[in-house]
């Protein structure tokens, strides 16, 4: 079907975990068993985000059949703004997964976003993506957070983690669709 | 299961359905029914609900926001003919448009040519600020804003945009961000004007749902 959304995998969070994965076939959270597979552009859609302990983080990595890759070749390029201080712009290279901030534990201290994922499924190519997302933290502060991001290894992925940096993920509704 | 025979399916135990798992043989009555139970599979997960093509409006408006946790916002050559160079926004309502309520935190970077600035606020009265325009059709903004939670009473609004355009100096420019409509409410009236003073807008705009399947 051209010029449409396919859906492709959707998970809701139904008690805490401490990954979320869409795509990377039978790893995957749900029991949809996908497995980025095309060429095709992919857009990751997320909701309500919420953490189970104050100031804990949900970053993102990326999976190779269905594993995430927890290697220091994560660089991105961020700008981070907030409602009261301004905006901050940030980048990291070498990082073993890429970053958002940390938020509180219920939907009103959440984060909503979009994640868009380039050549995932090359072997000869990074991997890329792009995200934007607003991220309320726990005090409550607001946050726009937009950014670019690398996997700098020449390889296929075919998902994408969100693992929490300490703890778990206490909600989060996700979903994956194919651009075609 | 109701019906001892469906889904092409006779003296068995017939199998459930759900979306991306269908499996059977179906008549067009089945379908219809799966379609309306949302258990039937169809592919095309960006779904218009409405175009509204404005001319010399004061306001535009949408009021049918169908079953959708996540709505896309475009808005194309979007433009207003009064109040100099300022922003057109837009506000939920949860009683058609009777009453606005509560503010609006949003962080946003602007550029207009090699100037950049940030536009904050912890409590915007006047909505989420969807472009920068002048006051010409010249001078419009295009650009879409992503809005989730829109109709949910337990929880806010929340909303990321960004737009291209031509404000009042001609320059051209950017503005991207993120709002909060920091008031837990199912909002069933959308409206875009320009809140600052009186002017008529003239541009095309088109809301459109992300389907989930869960």
């Amino acid at each position: 079907m051209a010029g449409s959304l396919v859906q492709v995998d959707h998970f809701e969070i139904s008690s805490a975990v401490s990954t979320v994965t869409l795509g990377g076939g039978s790893s995957g959270s749900s029991s949809t068993n996908f497995a980025i597979n095309t060429d095709d552009i992919y857009m990751a859609t997320y909701r309500n985000v919420y953490m189970t302990t104050d100031g804990r983080v949900p970053n993102v990595r990326l999976t190779v059949s269905g594993s995430a890759d927890s290697n220091a070749n994560y660089d991105n390029a961020r700008m981070n703004l907030e409602v009261a201080a301004g905006h901050y712009d940030g980048g990291n290279n070498n990082s073993t997964s890429f970053p958002t901030i940390g938020r509180g534990t219920t939907s009103q201290e959440s984060s909503q976003g979009m994640i868009y994922c380039y050549n995932f499924n090359s072997s000869s190519e990074y991997s890329f993506i792009t995200w934007s997302e607003i991220v309320v933290t726990e005090s409550p502060e607001y946050y726009d957070i937009y950014g670019g991001g690398v996997l700098t290894t020449t390889q296929a992925t075919d998902g994408i983690q969100w693992v929490a940096n300490s703890g778990t993920i206490a909600n989060g509704e996700f979903t994956l669709y194919k651009v075609v | 299961m109701s019906k001892s025979n469906k889904y092409g399916y006779s003296g068995v135990d017939i199998p459930s359905q759900a979306a991306f798992a269908n499996v059977g043989k179906f008549d067009p009555a089945e379908i219809n029914e799966l379609v309306q139970e949302d258990k039937w599979t169809q592919y095309g997960q960006l779904e218009l609900i409405e175009t509204i093509n404005a001319s010399g409006v004061s306001a535009v408006a949408f009021d049918d926001f169908g079953d959708y946790n996540v709505h896309l916002l475009t808005f194309n050559n979007l433009s207003k003919n009064a109040g100099g160079g300022g922003y057109i926004s837009m506000k939920f309502s949860a009683d058609g448009g009777s009453s606005y309520t509560g503010n609006y935190p949003q962080a946003l970077n602007m550029a207009e040519g090699t100037n950049f600035f940030d536009i904050k606020s912890t409590n915007y009265p006047y909505g989420v600020r969807i472009g920068q325009h002048g006051d010409a059709t010249s001078e419009p903004s295009n650009g879409y804003c992503y809005l989730y939670n829109l109709t949910d009473s337990t929880k806010y609004t929340f909303v990321t945009q960004k737009s291209s355009n031509t404000p009042n100096s001609g320059v051209g420019g950017m503005i991207f961000g993120s709002h909060a409509h920091t008031t837990a409410q199912a909002n069933n009236y959308l409206q875009i004007k320009y809140y600052f003073s009186s002017a008529n807008l003239t541009g095309n705009l088109s809301l459109y749902g992300i389907k989930e399947y869960e």
